[in-house]
């Protein structure tokens, strides 16, 4: 019964939608815009060419405008189905030349930048400002410039295309020694002035980093040795580290169940199901919290929007 | 992803919980089931990567046949793929509890036994004995699911009530 309730879930979380399909290549993004999506006759019959199980290269979502920013051509009518629209957007021309190996890593989830997967061939520092991790949703500011072979962070000031090599390699030098002195949090903030550092409540320390940080205020878990940075989007700046949390102290703990094969199973689980609020809504009128799974589903997830996403 | 595998992740990990329960169609993007974009292990992955990963228990599912990409003429090998992938999604060697997420469509009649046989063969070979998830269970099945699994021949009725499924499975089926 729950099945099939699902699928009615699903079925009508599919109707009455346009639905955005994109195909890739590093050159190119195909959007297709299909009114009614999978309900329409346009996919029942030509949806063949495009689904994600036969064509890795597409997605059911639009073409990233911050990595394909030219829109080359339109089709309108696709093989005569009427509203059905084809936008071929194209991508930046990459200046040639350069060829940059450090890496950027995300400062609030530690994905590092892969010019190829993430961003269609486009070096991390030809991204438009408006690109965003494809991980996280962070701002592209939110990467860092990061680690060379042994580990060190390494802050690449932004007078690096220079082609004086030892400027560089004075400045990196200078960094590394203000690491060593830093006390906790460890983590550096490149700034030029004062103004840099305002969201980290302190000043710039020698126009090379901000001191470390005020008032609990952070950019980046790494901030916060007790707990972790409250820098969810929609928060104003400047953000500040969670209180620390109690429970550390005092762990719960949870009972375990012994599966026939020996396994011991831990009876709570984190459920990582993400529920829209309309998903959420529709289940609880059709009544699914009759079933004892989904309603602890439910549970955790109101647990986590009352004990996190409210702070 | 953020919202729901790194900032919720952590602070239940912190809380205590150490049993994670998710699926690659689990989304990441808000949208429920057949991810539009990316699926939420990615974000469980960096969730975890500083764990301690004995201390953690990690259930993730494989799709029904004929559900989500796994086909029913080689719902097996695809199964068994889907697993795999699972692993590289979470960035870990191995889970603790891998289940069949759905029955097929139109349920485990005779159209569909020797389907789900293949699949539960191809799973218990080529991932449970070979280290790659500790026990292998199923979820969301009725009885004629079980009774075909078990090899009892005689399918029950469908729409059995889930309270004597649940017992059902209790007393037979997690291996």
């Amino acid at each position: 019964m729950l099945f099939f309730l699902l699928v009615g879930l699903l079925g009508l979380a599919h109707a009455d939608k346009l639905l955005h399909v994109r195909c890739q290549s590093p050159e190119n993004c195909l959007q297709l815009n299909i009114p009614h999506g999978f309900d329409s006759a346009f996919w029942k019959s030509m949806g063949y060419k495009y689904n994600t199980t036969e064509h890795p290269e597409c997605e059911y979502i639009e073409c990233d405008r911050a990595v394909y920013p030219h829109e080359s051509s339109t089709t309108h009518d696709v093989s005569g189905y009427k509203g059905v629209d084809l936008v071929k957007y194209g991508k930046p021309p990459v200046s040639a030349g350069t060829t940059n190996t450090t890496t950027y890593t995300c400062g609030t989830c530690n994905h590092v930048y892969n010019a190829a997967a993430d961003g269609g061939g486009v070096p991390f520092e030809q991204l438009p400002d408006s690109w965003t991790c494809p991980v996280c949703g962070s701002p592209k500011s939110a990467y860092k410039p990061s680690t060379d072979s042994n580990g060190h962070v390494i802050w690449i000031e932004e007078h690096e295309a220079d082609d004086d090599d030892s400027h560089n390699t004075e400045a990196i030098t200078t960094v590394l020694a203000a690491k060593t002195k830093a006390t906790a949090p460890s983590i550096l903030h490149p700034c030029k002035n004062d103004a840099d550092c305002k969201n980290l409540c302190t000043y710039c320390q020698n126009g090379v980093n901000c001191h470390a940080p005020a008032d609990n205020c952070c950019l980046i878990d790494a901030d916060c040795p007790e707990s972790y940075c409250i820098n969810t989007a929609g928060h104003p700046q400047p953000w500040k580290c969670h209180g620390k949390m109690e429970q550390v102290e005092n762990k719960m703990t949870v009972p375990s169940i012994v599966l026939s094969n020996g396994v011991s199973m831990p009876a709570i689980a984190a459920g990582t199901w993400e529920y829209d609020q309309n998903t959420a809504q529709a289940a609880i009128e059709a009544g699914t919290f009759s079933s004892p799974s989904l309603f602890f589903l439910y549970s955790l997830f109101s647990f986590f929007h009352t004990n996190v996403l409210h702070h | 992803m953020l919202v729901c595998c790194v900032l919720l992740l952590h602070p239940a990990l912190q809380a205590g919980f150490t049993h994670i329960d998710t699926a690659h169609d689990y989304c990441g993007d808000g949208s429920t089931g057949d991810c539009k974009s990316k699926s939420n292990q990615l974000g469980i992955k960096l969730a975890i990567q500083k764990q301690d990963r004995s201390k953690l228990f990690i259930t993730t599912k494989v799709p029904g046949c004929g559900l989500q990409g796994i086909s029913r003429a080689n719902c097996g090998p695809d199964s068994v793929k889907a697993a795999l992938d699972n692993l590289v999604e979470l960035g870990v060697d191995y889970t603790d509890l891998l289940l069949v997420h759905f029955p097929p469509p139109l349920g485990c009649g005779a159209l569909n036994c020797g389907i789900i046989q293949q699949q539960w063969k191809s799973l218990s070979e080529e991932i449970l004995k070979t280290n790659k998830t500790r026990a292998l269970g199923v979820s969301n099945f009725c009885i004629s699911c079980f009774k075909c699994l078990l090899g009892d021949g005689d399918e029950a009725k469908e729409g059995t009530s889930r309270r004597v499924v649940v017992l059902y499975c209790v007393a037979s089926m997690v291996r």
